[in-house]
């Protein structure tokens, strides 16, 4: 999932073509300070008062505890810089516009939290058979918004669908090892599987698998459904414009006792980045999500606003394609990797909000964190060119994603020091829907970068994520890096095939050092979800997964 | 008249059926896949093989295009490759939208550039025309994003008197909404305007009909209305029409800056998408747009000026 496409256009700030720049010199400096004069009115007042605020502004919370009692009431506004455009179905919903929201309408069998072992959602608890193949759930009692019970025979429905590659198209792999669902009795269902699949029960937990009413979906058919859906989760929809907004309202016969504590959410469509902020700085939104890094610093110093800056299972690098010469040899790409200066990108790029990455994929349920990620080392990363099969170095094309200014910081602050290397870099900026797909074919040059977020887990565990970016058998050249190590395939195999936790963990531990080493690309950072939040809003945060809990938001009166 | 129209509409057909031609070739010749972008890193060959089959893009080229334009005849554009709705009901709100705010702005720059343009051709070369002209450069010359934060930095966040962003509930709340982005393409506009209609006066004035006018005793006030106005606006019509065309493309911005759900915004995420039919629909809304402004110019002119019409 994961990928916000919107993100390059809407993080950067874009200039118009047609409103080009046509003054004289003098022009230039008139309107700077014309612009400066305005902006030290607009900060200046709020860092005067921001002063009486400052120890606690500075909070960032990633599981804040609310003193007090939850209220019940009110209505809570939500800027967001994605658009729940591909409506509100959860089979085959694309993106996290509609993803997020789906998550607030809907519930699964299992409920991914803040991680990393999934929590009980409409299955009060599951048992998995000795072989492994059959899993049986049993059901609370709980009904959808239209009243309706939500029995076995939603669940059959529901899973079947999940399963069907031909019905679940975007998500198909992880509902391949599925084989059926039988209704024991209406709160009790077994899944059956064709083999042991140890992402089963994080498979189930994505929200494509969400509980939809049969016969609501079947009367009203998918597409319908997307304009109007009915879930068992805290929120209905009450009013959906594509575009623009979408309005829920509390769902009173949710299951979770005295939840959610909101009488509704707004989710208001605003891509760009400066008016989500001001968005919140106004008053007009009590959350904005998708902050610039560039603003942390000044929001959190804001009387009434704080920043939230999460733990997200998302991750940002450098790929290398290695068919391409000289980044076949191991040794080229272990230099790379040390003469990338991380920590200066974290400090100037990112102002701090993100963490070095020391795997190939996010740190996820069998993540290591005690690997040492790679230095920044020149003398190391000369020594190991001088040692490689091109001791005078190369030149490498680099595809950035046009538009985004992060990217396009991080390339110039690589480019410099590789230079120090012998590798010179070209940055080459192109439409991230053409570059994309091009990269996963083989026909994107030698490396490329993906915009921040765009490349992030559905799930909890390591098993998606690592098929996808470290086996080719994922279907995707490894993420377009070409990387295929028997033994890394081997491992992954091995972990998903066995429901031993140990072995799982040891199994992944073992990949993330091999592949690191191997080095198929330079992991960069394991991003964040950066989120303003005005005070009055209590018990909000954002999960690993990315969406947030609203359910347990509620607003200071 | 009449014939006049249907010879004009007769002739803008050719015209959109090339550059409905052109942006279907362009963007399929442009790499990028939509079931590519839609599956993003779960975009197996089966998948996408799946997906394409589903969005009936494994069909050829022409076969798309011939659907696409038998569709367009009826008023049918198909259906959303990634929003999977019809793609006149994505559009078809945001027409009105984009169309309130052209007008709106359109409304703001004549506002803003006659009475300016009167005053700094009266006052020529005085401190008075020099200090409109420099106003009026400044905002022409900032680009539109920033001239927006400003307003929204201003009169949203500080003073509060309109939303900083959105499209508001009801008329009232979309005339709100709108004043802010309006007056960013107004002030835009208004500049080109003002030295058009300006340098229009100050040659009108020069002329004899003018003198004769004031010869025979006409008020000042009726001679500039009546006279010099009207006979300057021409070059100014054309000018106003021509950038409304021109801004129609330009208008993304001002969309994104004011999270306005208009058509330049859909154009850009379709385009980024590669959602097929709702970029083909949109090129041909703008085609039709620029096409109907023109003529709007043109019928413009044969009221202001009777010779035209002969």
């Amino acid at each position: 999932m994961g990928r916000s496409l919107g993100a390059p256009s809407s993080s950067d700030g874009p200039s118009s073509p047609t409103l080009a720049l046509r003054g004289a010199a003098l022009l230039a400096l008139l309107i700077l300070g014309l612009f400066l004069t305005a902006c030290g009115g607009g900060s200046s007042s709020s860092s005067g008062t921001s002063s009486s605020n400052g120890a606690s502004g500075a909070e960032t919370s990633g599981e804040e505890t609310d003193a007090g009692t939850p209220v019940k009431g009110g209505v809570l506004t939500f800027a967001r810089s994605v658009d729940a455009d591909v409506g509100l179905n959860p089979i085959n919903a694309p993106s996290n516009g509609s993803i997020f929201v789906i998550q607030q309408i809907f519930d699964q069998l299992v409920e991914i939290e803040d991680g990393p072992e999934v929590q009980p959602g409409l299955a009060t608890s599951w048992k998995a058979s000795k072989d492994g193949l059959t899993w049986t759930f049993h059901l609370r009692e709980a009904k959808f918004s239209n009243g309706e019970p939500v029995t076995g025979e939603d669940v059959k429905f529901s899973i079947e669908r999940f399963a069907d590659p031909k019905i679940n198209v975007n998500y198909a792999t992880l509902g391949e090892s599925i084989k059926d669902v039988e209704v024991v009795d209406p709160h009790t269902v077994k899944i059956n599987l064709d083999h042991v699949d140890a992402s089963f029960l994080d498979n189930i937990s994505m929200f494509a698998a969400a509980i939809e009413p049969k016969k609501v979906v079947e009367e009203v058919g998918d597409k319908a459904f997307g304009e109007e859906p009915v879930g068992s989760g805290p929120f209905k929809v009450k009013s959906y414009t594509r575009g623009q907004k979408t309005v829920l309202e509390r769902n009173p016969l949710y299951w979770r006792n005295g939840q959610p504590y909101l009488d509704g959410v707004v989710f208001e469509y605003v891509p760009d980045a400066n008016t989500r902020v001001l968005k919140v700085r106004s008053g007009e939104a009590e959350i904005a999500d998708a902050i610039p890094y560039n603003q942390v610093e000044s929001l959190e110093n804001t009387e009434g606003i704080s920043v939230e800056v999460a733990k997200a299972l998302s991750w940002t690098a450098i790929f290398l394609n290695s068919t391409k010469p000289p980044l076949q040899d191991q040794k080229v790409r272990q230099a790379l990797n040390y003469a990338t200066p991380k920590e200066a990108i974290l400090e100037s790029v990112l102002f701090g909000n993100a963490e070095i990455a020391n795997s190939n994929i996010p740190p996820l349920k069998y993540w290591d964190s005690s690997l040492a990620a790679y230095p920044f080392d020149l003398e190391k990363a000369e020594a190991l060119m001088a040692e490689s099969s091109v001791p005078d170095g190369f030149d490498i094309e680099l595809t950035i994603p046009a538009g985004d200014p992060v990217a396009q910081q991080t390339a110039e602050i690589v480019k410099q020091e590789w230079a120090k290397i012998g590798v010179n870099l070209t940055i080459v900026p192109k439409e991230f829907g053409a570059m994309f797909g091009a990269w996963l074919e083989g026909k994107g040059g030698m490396a490329a970068t993906f915009p921040g977020g765009a490349l992030s887990s559905d799930t909890l565990s390591d098993d998606e994520i690592a098929a996808i970016t470290l086996d080719p058998s994922g279907g995707l050249n490894s993420l377009g890096t070409y990387y295929d190590n028997p033994k890394v395939n081997k491992l992954i195999k091995e972990a998903k095939g066995t429901l031993n936790e140990q072995q799982r963990a040891q199994d992944f531990a073992e990949v993330q050092k091999i592949a690191l080493e191997d080095a198929p690309a330079v992991p960069l950072f394991f991003t964040k979800s950066i989120t303003a939040v005005r005070d009055n809003v209590k018990g909000f945060q954002t999960y690993p997964i990315g969406w947030w809990p609203l359910r347990e938001a509620w607003l200071e009166p | 008249m009449g014939a006049y129209l249907l010879k004009r509409a007769v002739q803008a057909i050719p015209v959109l059926i090339g550059i409905s031609l052109a942006a279907f070739i362009l963007i399929h010749l442009v790499p990028g896949d939509p079931a590519k972008i839609i599956l993003g890193a779960k975009a197996t060959p089966k998948a996408v093989a799946t997906l394409n089959e589903q969005l009936g893009l494994d069909r050829s080229l022409p076969a798309q295009y011939i659907d696409f334009i038998t569709g367009s005849v009826h008023l049918d554009f198909g259906e959303s490759i990634t929003q999977k709705v019809s793609v006149g009901s994505i559009i078809g709100p945001r027409v009105l939208v984009t169309f309130w705010l052209m007008l709106y702005s359109v409304a703001v720059s004549i506002v803003v550039a006659v009475p300016l343009a009167v005053l700094s051709a009266l006052r020529r070369n005085r401190p008075a025309d020099h200090g409109i002209r420099l106003f009026t450069m400044l905002t022409f010359a900032m680009p539109s994003f920033l001239l927006g934060l400003l307003l929204i930095l201003i009169f949203g966040l500080d003073l509060g008197w309109f939303p900083t962003s959105g499209y508001g509930e009801g008329a009232g709340g979309h005339f709100r909404s709108l004043t802010l982005p309006a007056f960013t393409v107004g002030l835009y506009l208004a500049p080109i305007l003002l030295r058009t209609l300006r340098v229009g006066i100050i040659e009108t004035l020069g002329t004899e009909y003018i003198e004769a006018a004031r010869a025979r005793g006409l008020s000042q006030r009726r001679v500039v209305l009546k006279h010099v106005l009207r006979n300057s606006l021409v070059s100014t019509v054309t000018v106003l029409g021509l950038n409304i065309g021109f801004l129609l493309s330009g208008l993304v911005i001002i969309e994104n800056v004011f999270a306005l759900p208009g058509l330049g915004s859909e154009l850009v995420s379709s385009i980024v998408s590669r959602d097929y039919p709702t970029i083909q629909a949109l090129t041909l809304v703008f085609g039709v747009a620029v096409i109907a402004i023109n003529l709007l110019t043109d019928l413009a002119y044969a009221a202001l000026d009777p010779r035209v019409r002969l």
